[in-house]
């Protein structure tokens, strides 16, 4: 006999995704740094910081870029206790601790910090070797803290970016990075569509929930969630036919125009500047190429 | 299965951006010259129903719940190509929008998830199906096999670049500066549970799917 766990789960999903999109409308409407930005400046700049953090090979680099990213959520007027909850409680622990057992001699090798476990003797087994003792060792520690340390910084600017602006601002810096039309329009529509999408399996599942007195079988529940993607799958070509149809009915014929006018001024070619000169900086002195 | 940012070094998802853009650009090709202007609801649509299909959980054992990436399953409803693009737009909007997944990584997940789960379950279950009836039990044994084969080619892929890290990028001092577990151990890791589990998981729901279809809307798998 099933539980009714996978609808809860199911309606736990969709309820993340609308929590997500509420609060990047709530801190998006703020009147931060970020938000002041032209949103082309940012995207690119953002880009930018995140291709750089992925050539930073020191510790001390990368928790630089962290620290700049928690002033910019400062400065954005972002509660900082919520920015670093939505950072460390996901990507960087789930790393660190999946980096755990990499920071022993099993798996790499070097000179050994704390010994852990000893046996008699090695073990080998076809391409897996177990020494003799196994210990956390220098390198190890040393890439597990550049690795957790880099996923954090990433993370830690992609949430920043995700949470200073509005969804379809986005969609509109990616229009004047010149990322063809088409895609920004699929794009753009599907982030409309979801929500429709999540809408109709909300009612669907709220509905088989509190009509379940003794649930099915899980063989039966399957069944039905099987029957529920389909029916979703044919609302949604309906819904593709009637979304062209009234497209062409408003005189479209294929181009796509935008409505949004981009307003650079002195202040984001200065952001630009400084994130460049900051990022070339940063690069150039831990490579030791200046003295 | 989503690579975050700081898994792959630069080298391995430049290359992936590479690797996958020319998939895009015949993908819009091809749906350009049938779809023409009805693309972007087409796409845009589908992608949204890309999304959701993750959204769905099912009962596995006990109280555990598993749920499908839906690649191979919205390929064969929708046609190769525009599953590429589909499922590429879902995996950009979780990455751009959600978290999910790295903005770095887009390369890799696209081509991971949606480039090669499209294709590979597309062929898989054409060349199983051949020309069965759309009733036929055939085709959901197809769509099962399909979507079970073209899961674990994802997770082998993911696991190969995973695990190319450690041999790629080490600092100076010979420390792996990404992902650190080498191919012995990243591949075994993401190949067993999706061998074992998410596989199994994939290919049920897409089969479960495909009988519902042929009873329902058979002329949607036309």
């Amino acid at each position: 006999m099933a539980s009714t766990t996978f609808l809860d789960k199911t309606l736990l999903a969709i309820a993340r995704i609308t929590e997500q999109s509420l609060f990047s409308e709530t801190y998006a409407d703020r009147r931060g740094f970020l938000q002041a930005l032209d949103i082309r400046f940012q995207l690119a700049t953002f880009l930018f910081i995140l291709v750089l953090i992925s050539f930073l090979h020191t510790p001390r680099s990368l928790w630089l870029v962290y620290g700049a990213s928690v002033l910019l959520a400062v400065f954005s007027r972002i509660p900082l206790r919520f920015f670093l909850m939505r950072v460390w409680l996901f990507v960087p622990i789930f790393t660190a601790a999946i980096i755990l057992p990499a920071i022993l001699n099993v798996v790499t090798p070097g000179d050994n910090l704390w010994v852990l476990v000893k046996f008699s003797h090695p073990v080998t087994w076809g391409p897996y070797r177990i020494p003799a003792e196994i210990a956390v060792t220098q390198q190890g520690l040393r890439a597990g803290v550049v690795f957790v340390s880099r996923v954090a910084a990433s993370v830690s600017f992609a949430v920043l970016f995700t949470m200073t602006r509005r969804w379809s601002d986005i969609f509109a810096g990616l229009r004047g990075l010149f990322v063809p039309r088409i895609l920004v329009m699929t794009l753009s529509m599907t982030e409309r569509y979801l929500f429709v999408f999540l809408r109709l399996i909300q009612d669907m599942s709220r509905a088989r929930k509190s009509r379940t007195i003794r649930p099915f079988s899980a063989s039966i529940e399957r069944n039905w969630i099987a029957s529920r993607i389909g029916v979703t799958f044919r609302k949604s070509v309906e819904m593709s036919e009637d979304v062209y149809k009234a497209m062409l009915s408003r005189g479209f014929h294929g181009e796509f125009r935008s409505i949004n006018r981009f307003d650079s001024r002195f202040a984001d070619y200065l952001w630009l500047a400084t994130v460049l000169i900051a990022g070339g900086i940063l690069l150039v002195s831990e490579r030791g190429m200046v003295r | 299965m989503h690579i975050p940012d700081g898994y792959l070094g630069p080298a391995t998802y430049a290359a992936m951006y590479a690797v996958t853009i020319p998939f895009w650009a015949v993908a819009s090709w091809k749906l350009n010259r049938t779809l023409k202007a009805k693309q972007a609801p087409y796409l845009a649509i589908g992608a949204a129903f890309a999304f959701v299909i993750m959204m769905f959980n099912i009962p596995i054992i006990g109280g555990t719940t598993g749920h499908a990436t839906g690649a191979t399953l919205i390929a064969i409803l929708l046609g190769p190509w525009a599953a590429v693009i589909a499922v590429s737009a879902a995996i950009i909007i979780q990455a751009l929008l959600f978290g999910d997944g790295g903005i770095t990584a887009i390369g890799a997940n696209c081509f991971n998830m949606a480039v090669v789960g499209a294709l590979v379950g597309y062929g898989v279950y054409r060349l199983i199906a051949a020309r069965s009836g759309v009733a036929s039990r055939r085709r959901v044994a197809a769509g099962a096999i399909a979507a079970y084969v073209s899961l674990n080619v994802s997770a082998l892929l993911t696991g190969i670049e995973l695990g190319l890290q450690p041999m790629l990028e080490r600092s100076a001092s010979g420390q792996p500066l990404y992902a650190p577990y080498p191919l012995s151990v990243a591949v075994p890791a993401l190949a067993l549970e999706h061998l074992l589990l998410f596989g199994i998981v994939e290919a049920a729901i897409t089969a479960l799917v495909i009988r519902y279809i042929q009873k329902n809307d058979p002329d949607m798998l036309g």
